[in-house]
């Protein structure tokens, strides 16, 4: 196989992993969309599943990868209530929901405390002032996490 | 029984307190008035309950025993969140007599030190893990939000609110929870899921009284409840009374006159009116004792003990409060 079939298999690959992600989540992009909120683009669906594909590679990834995106849509909700309390407060609840669903199969105590101790610092400096959900934080935070051993 | 609960919910108490503790004074000052301010703590009572039916008859229920105080600190940490949400989406002035968190610092940190309680209910998941309680919780997380979502799509409508809409509105956001507890305080008392299922019928049943009887309150005066009335009807929400009131007596002037989004107090007063002369508190009433009566029949499925009892009285005592 030459070196640019290679690399279209592997960009086959990762649009296959963001359309599984995408299906798994099509409810609440449903209901965001319902909500008549601005439409998440390409970039917001994908580039966290896309840190995910490339950070891990074993059985959990697609759970891991929509347990991301879905804390990540939960995260960036909750800091927009000002645009709309009552579809962000709840929309942001519904994916907090997801990543619960998608989080608890993978079965892995130090995810979960890792993920806890994400939110108790962002939730709580939000509370107490902060305005604007860290994106490049939470990428590094996605990066870490993908590499843990038990997710590999 | 009873004193061994109160025993419990003041160690419960202290470790919501705990669990209100934050870098920032202003979070946990706005999070320890909402913890102070009281609430039943019905769901952790009936966790606790049912724990104690699977762990003080280990020869019934052989399977393992979990501690009891962290799932009752969970429970009350994701319904006082849900709470402090809810006051953000509703733009309440009040909660249980005590200002809401969003009047003092804003919808986002109101929402955020919501956030700050799911994380700290998070700690807890490891003591769980395998019990099938965790996963019991997340499923009902998520039909609470549908609930809350299916509530919103149907404001100020009455054609799409009819009674079933209703019951499936109340069940996802309220009775799933309370039968929700009531099945994972079993699963973690070592009951086997089969038995732990009837409590979960059961807590299901007083949990639809449960909203029943706060729809009914919210036709009483607040010199009778302690709470401003009309909340509902003024909301867009159409909660039974309403909906048996009308099938008694249909009436066009009535429908479109609660389908009005800006209503003035008279307005409210009218259909507030109506809902008494045409029996819908009575008849919401009869439902509530049909739910009381249908829990206690679950019970009578599973062995006579003090935990059973209790079970009984929580549902007699649940149909008759007050407030």
């Amino acid at each position: 196989m030459t070196g640019g079939s290679l690399e279209h298999q592997k960009e086959m690959e990762i649009r296959d992993f963001e359309a599984r992600i995408d299906s798994m989540l099509s409810e609440g992009y449903a209901l965001w969309n319902g909500f008549g909120l601005e439409p998440l683009g390409d970039e917001e669906l994908h580039f966290v599943p896309d840190r995910v594909y490339f950070c891990c590679s074993g059985r959990h990834r697609e759970n891991l990868a929509a347990a991301c995106q879905s804390f990540y849509l939960f995260r960036r909700l909750h800091f927009m209530t000002e645009a709309g309390p009552e579809q962000t407060t709840l929309l942001g609840d519904y994916f907090f929901s997801s990543f619960s669903r998608y989080l608890i199969p993978i079965d892995s105590t130090r995810l979960t405390d890792r993920f806890s101790e994400y939110l108790k610092q962002d939730a709580q400096e939000g509370a107490g002032g902060r305005r604007a959900f860290s994106k490049e934080t939470y990428a590094r935070f996605i990066r870490e996490i993908s590499g843990m051993e038990e997710l590999c | 029984m009873y004193a061994r609960l109160q025993g419990e919910l003041e160690r419960l108490q202290e470790m919501l307190l705990e669990c209100c503790q934050s870098e920032f004074l202003s979070v946990t000052e706005n999070l320890r008035r909402i913890i102070i301010s009281g609430g039943k703590r019905i769901r952790p009572s009936l966790a606790w309950i049912c724990w104690c039916m699977g762990a003080d008859a280990q020869d019934q229920y052989p399977g393992e025993t979990k501690e009891i105080l962290p799932l009752m600190c969970m429970l009350e940490l994701m319904h006082t969140a849900s709470l402090i949400h809810d006051d953000v989406v509703d733009n309440a002035d009040e909660r249980r007599g005590v200002i809401t968190i969003h009047k003092i610092s804003g919808r986002c940190s109101a929402v955020q030190s919501g956030d700050y309680l799911l994380a700290r209910a998070m700690e807890y998941l490891h003591i769980y893990k395998g019990t099938g309680i965790n996963e019991a919780l997340a499923d009902i997380s998520m039909e609470m939000c549908l609930g809350e979502f299916q509530q919103m799509s149907h404001l100020f409508d009455l054609k799409a609110c009819t009674v079933d809409v209703y019951y499936s509105q109340i069940k996802r956001k309220t009775a799933y929870l309370i039968g929700a507890s009531c099945y994972c305080g079993a699963l973690a008392g070592g009951m086997d899921p089969k038995n732990a299922e009837i409590l979960r019928e059961y807590g299901e049943q007083i949990g639809t009284a449960f909203q029943l009887k706060d729809d009914i309150l919210d036709y009483q005066s607040s010199q009778e409840t302690g709470k401003p009335a009309g909340q509902d009807i003024r909301r867009g929400i159409f909660t039974l009374p309403f909906l048996l009131a009308l099938k008694e007596a249909p009436c066009r002037q009535i429908e479109e006159l609660a389908a009005k989004r800006c209503k003035t107090e008279e307005e409210i007063g009218i259909l507030m009116k109506f809902v008494k002369d045409h029996h819908g508190i009575e008849e919401t009433e009869k439902c509530i004792r049909a739910c009381g009566r249908k829990a206690r029949t679950k019970l009578e499925q599973l062995p006579e003990c003090p935990a059973r009892d209790a079970l009984s009285e929580m549902a007699v005592t649940l149909e008759n409060r007050k407030i």
